[in-house]
């Protein structure tokens, strides 16, 4: 469920983690964030280090902080469809260097792709 | 606090000292029904029944002669375990002073040396209810107190008894946990440590008393007569007691100033 | 922030052996710390000088700014790594022994963490296997509402899954007014939980960071980073 990686801090993995959630809809707009401590139990981390990534989350206004009720998700459906494209670009930017490293242009990377998802 | 320190001493003394005492008077009770069954005569008769008397006569003997010692060695036992092994890590955590810790052995130990007492003169019961009538026990015991009352009841009995009392059940406990904890001084020699320890308690307090004691005679100067004797000889018996009190205290305090300070559980 | 456990200048000799060579740190509230070097480094002396086991040859600890004594055993939680509870008694007899001379022990919390982990109240601790006698005294020390848990090689003896439910123990357990301090050796399995980790060579403290730091700055994982500072 969570799958943290030994090179970059955890609340960075942590907020990229929650964001990739909130993009594909698992967390849906306007619904009440978990707690810290939810977070915490559930991903084995120090609830200092979610804090930090709530904080971060937060800061980018993905989520919001209502005094008394708590954390909740944005409901501007704009912020979390340029998140959702932001991340698919990094994907893409991602696809186009391997398949330069293959030796594939750009043009040709994009035809690949087309003629190969019927198959995969 | 205390008082659960103590509730938890006096458990885990009683796992082991319960049983030992279960032994001392049901043997006692076994041996006299032998006793009734076979008579006295019968046993001498028939090789297989003097067998079983002889067994559990000799249980009865060993247990009336090791009672006293078992104890100590039980007390001692505990004592070590729960300070200085692995459940040192424990019960020295628990937030209680050194000197709760201490009273608390000193207390439990006391009780069961008190039980152990009384579960010796208990076992003699069975064996003699019914062959030795109960005035003749009460005239013996009768007998010993009024000879005592004459030679140390006076001015001091009173006083003697008490400490007599104190240095039973106390001042041995004290030595013994006073030999442990200065024996764990000297790693990975713990016992050899303890009887170091005891040698140093036995010379040091000896020649002390020896020494108040000769001087004390010293000063009588030619006082020879029987009463005046008599009188003054209770007052050597409490400055010989006093004298082993003071050492039983400076041992307490030594004790537990190694216990705060210099202890090393391994 | 809170300092709950300060060192100055501590240091411990056992003859010409030096276990702990002037340590200076501070411990704070609401973190957990992660006591983290090779066998023989000093942890466990350092450790049993909190809990007051051992007196400092020089130098001062302090809890709540006191030294070791009846207070701060009040308020310290410890989990020695050995089996220190007398083992004659049966596990619900212990939970009773805990409330009887921890007044922050939480009985209920005891007996739910029993149950969690299947263990019956009924049993005598003597007759259990190594794991759970380990996981009983897990559950005693964290069943106390204490302001320092002091956890000495907590997760060493247990199965995997057994690991994963002390570490969210550990984790629910977490609140602002309380320090944890784990020493261990299994960096990997802790590293997510901790906030700072104290690297201790010889002694000495060789490091003292947050994790983030030391993943940030130095972009490896403090697991990696211990087996370059204690590479044999």
């Amino acid at each position: 469920m969570w799958d943290f990686t030994d090179d970059k801090p955890i609340y960075l993995q942590l907020t990229e983690q929650m964001c990739l959630r909130i993009a594909n809809g698992t967390y849906k707009p306007g619904d009440k964030f978990p707690s810290v401590r939810d977070i915490a139990t559930e991903a084995g981390v120090n609830p200092n280090t979610v804090q930090r990534a709530f904080a971060e989350l937060e800061r980018s206004g993905i989520v919001c902080a209502q005094r008394t009720a708590g954390r909740f998700i944005t409901e501007d459906c704009d912020m979390i469809y340029k998140l959702r494209e932001n991340l698919a670009k990094e994907h893409a930017d991602n696809y186009l260097k391997k398949m330069a490293s293959l030796g594939y242009s750009r043009n040709e990377a994009a035809d690949f792709l087309s003629k190969v998802k019927e198959e995969l | 606090m205390l008082g659960k320190l103590i509730k938890y001493d006096l458990k885990a003394l009683c796992r082991y000292v319960l049983p030992l005492f279960a032994v001392l008077i049901g043997s006692s009770i076994a041996l006299r029904i032998c006793l009734e069954i076979f008579g006295f005569e019968g046993a001498g008769n028939n090789v297989f029944v003097s067998i079983i008397v002889f067994v559990v006569a000799f249980v009865y003997v060993i247990s009336l002669l090791g009672c006293g010692f078992a104890v100590y060695i039980i007390i001692s036992i505990n004592y070590y375990k729960s300070l200085m092994s692995d459940r040192g890590y424990f019960y020295l955590t628990l937030p209680v002073t050194h000197d709760m810790h201490l009273v608390s052995k000193l207390l439990s130990g006391a009780l069961v040396i008190v039980l152990a007492a009384v579960a010796f003169i208990l076992s003699f019961l069975p064996l003699f209810v019914g062959n030795i009538a109960l005035p003749d026990i009460l005239k013996f015991v009768g007998d010993i107190w009024d000879l005592i009352r004459t030679y140390l009841l006076d001015k001091n009995g009173v006083l003697i008894i008490i400490l007599t009392v104190l240095v039973a059940l106390f001042g041995t406990q004290i030595v013994i946990y006073f030999c442990i904890t200065v024996g764990q001084l000297i790693p990975r020699h713990r016992i050899l440590g303890a009887f170091l320890a005891l040698i140093g308690h036995t010379i040091l307090s000896r020649t002390i008393a020896a020494i108040f004691t000769a001087t004390g005679f010293k000063s009588l100067g030619n006082l020879y007569t029987i009463d005046i004797m008599a009188a003054t000889f209770s007052d050597i018996i409490l400055a010989t007691i006093s004298y082993y009190l003071i050492i039983y205290a400076i041992e307490y305090v030594v004790t537990r100033l190694v216990l705060k300070y210099k202890l090393n559980i391994e | 922030m809170s300092i709950i456990v300060e060192a100055r200048d501590l240091t411990k000799h056992y003859g010409s052996d030096i276990a702990v060579d002037h340590l200076d740190l501070t411990l704070e509230k609401g973190q957990i710390i992660g006591l983290l070097g090779p066998n023989g480094s000093g942890k466990t002396t350092f450790i049993k000088m909190i809990n007051g086991l051992l007196t400092p040859t020089s130098g001062m600890i302090l809890i709540n700014g006191e030294k070791p004594g009846v207070n701060s055993k009040k308020v310290i939680s410890y989990l020695p790594e050995r089996c220190a509870l007398p083992d004659w008694m049966r596990i619900n007899d212990l939970v009773k022994m805990y409330c009887d001379f921890f007044a922050d022990f939480n009985k209920d919390k005891a007996r739910t963490m029993l149950a969690d982990l299947h263990l019956d109240e009924k049993k005598n601790y003597k007759t259990l296997s190594k794991g759970n006698r380990e996981k009983v005294q897990l559950i005693l020390c964290m069943a106390r509402e204490a302001e320092l848990y002091c956890l000495d090689e907590p997760i060493g003896g247990v199965d995997p899954a057994a690991r994963d439910y002390i570490l969210r123990t550990i984790l629910q357990n977490y609140n602002e007014e309380a320090a944890v301090l784990i020493s261990t050796h299994l960096i990997q399995d802790v590293e997510s939980t901790l906030d700072r980790a104290l690297f201790l060579k010889e002694g000495t403290l060789v490091l003292n960071d947050t994790v983030d730091n030391i993943r940030e700055q130095r972009g490896k994982s403090v697991d990696a980073l211990f087996r370059e500072v204690f590479a044999c």
